[in-house]
C-alpha cells in the first residue's frame, strides 16, 4: 500500500490563467490609490513582472501575494505623487496645466482620502484599501499575513486612525 | 457599537470617492502583451550576460587544455578513470539542428512530473523531436522535499552513462510510487536493463561522486532560470530562454511550439 505522494511542491503552475483571473481587480486595486488609470494599469503589469520572477510566490498563495504586492505598489506610487506635488508647490511649478485625468481628480475629497492615506501607517492603509476593493476578512488575512480573527480589530482601528488623521486635518466633510 | 459602524461608514464614504472613473476597464490582453514584450527584453539582457560568461567560459577551458598533460602523467602513475566524465549528451534526445531546445526540469519523486512524462512528453517526441523541430535536454532539479530524488537521479545518470537513459528514466518515473515509499529504485531499474549493464550501474551509482556533477550544473541552471519548481519547462528560441514555470498540457503547449 503506497502513503499518498506530497505534490505541494510540484503542481504546475499556469502562469497566464493567474494573469487573466485576477488583473483587472489588481488594476482597479491600484487605481483607486493612484488616480490616474492608465499608471495604474502600468503598475499592475510591473506587479505580475513580479510575480512571474517569483517562483515562490508561484502556488495556492499567488492571489494572497498579488494583493499585498499591489496595494504597496500603489501606495508607494501615491507617497511619490504626494512628495512629487509637495516639492512642485515649493518650487511654484503647480501653475502646468493639468491633464484630464488630473482635472477629473482633482475633486477635493478624493485628494484629502489620498492624501491621508500616504500620510497613514503602512499597515493600515493596506487593509482600507483592500477592504474598499471588496477584499473578504479571509482575503485581507491571506493578503497581508495576518490572522483572520485579528482582521476584524485590525480594521476598525485603521478606521479610526484614517478619520481621525482626516477630520485632523480637514476637519468634518459637508453632509456627513 | 454605534461608534464602530459610524466609523464604518464614514470611511467608506470618504473612500468611495477612490472608486476608478466609470467605464474604465482595464485591458488584460494588451497588459499580457506588455509583459511578453518585457520577458523578451528581459531574456535578451540575460542572453548577453550569457555572452560574457561564455567569453569568460572559453579562457577557462583553454588553461584548463594547458594543464591536460598533468593528468596524463597521473595516467602514468596508474590512477585511471574507470568511466569517462559524465556528460550532458546521454540527457539530450533529437536533432542537433532542431530550431528549438526544450528543456525539461524534473524530480524523480514528483507525481507531477511522472504524470507529465507519461502523457506530455511522448506526444512532444513524437510531433516535434522525431520531425526535427525540437530537441528535447532533460534536467535534474531534485527538490528537497524528496529524499529519494537525488538517488533516483544518480541511477537514471549512471544508466545514461551507459547509454540507457531513457529506458531507465521511463521506468523509474513508471514505478515511483513503488519506490517512492523505501527508497528502493535500484529493483526497479533492475527490471528493465540487462544485469550485466545493472551491476554496472550499482558500481557507478555507489561509488562515482562524479555522477552528482551533472545534477549540479542542472541545479546551477536551475537557479539562473529562476526556477524552484518542478516540472518546468525552458523553452530555447532564437537565443531567448523562454521560463514556463510548471508543465503545461500538451495543447497549451503546442500552441506555444506553432507560435515560434
Amino acid at each position: 500500500v503506497s502513503a499518498p505522494l506530497k505534490v505541494t511542491d510540484c503542481a504546475p503552475f499556469d502562469f497566464e490563467t493567474v494573469f487573466h483571473l485576477h488583473y483587472s481587480r489588481i488594476a482597479r486595486i491600484i487605481a483607486r490609490v493612484v488616480r490616474d488609470p492608465a499608471r495604474a494599469e502600468e503598475l499592475a503589469v510591473d506587479v505580475f513582472w513580479k510575480l512571474w520572477r517569483s517562483p515562490e510566490a508561484h502556488g495556492d498563495s499567488a492571489a494572497g501575494w498579488l494583493y499585498r504586492t499591489a496595494v504597496r505598489e500603489g501606495l508607494y506610487e501615491l507617497r511619490r505623487q504626494v512628495r512629487r506635488e509637495r516639492y512642485e508647490w515649493l518650487l511654484h511649478l503647480v501653475s502646468r496645466p493639468g491633464t484630464p485625468e488630473e482635472i477629473h481628480a482633482a475633486a477635493e475629497e478624493q485628494q484629502h482620502v489620498r492624501h491621508i492615506l500616504a500620510k497613514l501607517d503602512q499597515r493600515k492603509a493596506e487593509l482600507l484599501v483592500l477592504r474598499s476593493q471588496g477584499l473578504s476578512y479571509d482575503e485581507l488575512g491571506d493578503a497581508l499575513g495576518l490572522n483572520a480573527a485579528s482582521v476584524g480589530t485590525l480594521l476598525r482601528r485603521a478606521q479610526q486612525a484614517f478619520r481621525r488623521e482626516y477630520t485632523k486635518h480637514y476637519g468634518e466633510p459637508y453632509g456627513r | 457599537m454605534e461608534n464602530r459602524m459610524d466609523d464604518e461608514r464614514w470611511v467608506d464614504a470618504r473612500l468611495e470617492t477612490l472608486d476608478p472613473p466609470e467605464g474604465w476597464r482595464p485591458d488584460p490582453y494588451k497588459a499580457f502583451r506588455r509583459l511578453e514584450q518585457r520577458d523578451r527584453s528581459a531574456a535578451g539582457a540575460a542572453w548577453r550576460r550569457r555572452g560574457v560568461l561564455a567569453a569568460v567560459g572559453i579562457s577557462v577551458i583553454g588553461i584548463a587544455l594547458l594543464v591536460v598533460p598533468m593528468s596524463q602523467k597521473c595516467a602514468a602513475a596508474g590512477c585511471t578513470d574507470r568511466t569517462p566524465p559524465p556528460t550532458r549528451s546521454f540527457k539530450e534526445s533529437g536533432a542537433a539542428a532542431a530550431p528549438v531546445v526544450c528543456e525539461i526540469y524534473t524530480d524523480y519523486q514528483c507525481p507531477a512530473c511522472a504524470r507529465f512524462y507519461a502523457e506530455t512528453v511522448p506526444l512532444l517526441v513524437k510531433e516535434y523531436v522525431e520531425t526535427g523541430k525540437v530537441r528535447i535536454l532533460h534536467r535534474d532539479l531534485p527538490l528537497p522535499a524528496h529524499p529519494y530524488a537525488r538517488l533516483a537521479a544518480r541511477y537514471a545518470n549512471a544508466a545514461g552513462l551507459l547509454g540507457e537513459y531513457e529506458r531507465a528514466a521511463n521506468q523509474i518515473f513508471r514505478t515511483q510510487a513503488q519506490w517512492s515509499i523505501s527508497g528502493d529504485v535500484e529493483s526497479q531499474a533492475a527490471q528493465v536493463l540487462p544485469a550485466e549493464t545493472m551491476e554496472r550501474v550499482r558500481d557507478l551509482v555507489n561509488h562515482d561522486a562524479r555522477l552528482d556533477e551533472t545534477v549540479a550544473t542542472d541545479l546551477a541552471m536551475a537557479r539562473e532560470d529562476g526556477i524552484t519548481q518542478t516540472p518546468s519547462l525552458v523553452i530555447v528560441w532564437k537565443g531567448r530562454r523562454q521560463v514556463i514555470s510548471g508543465a503545461p498540457d500538451f495543447g497549451l503547449l503546442k500552441g506555444f511550439l506553432d507560435r515560434l
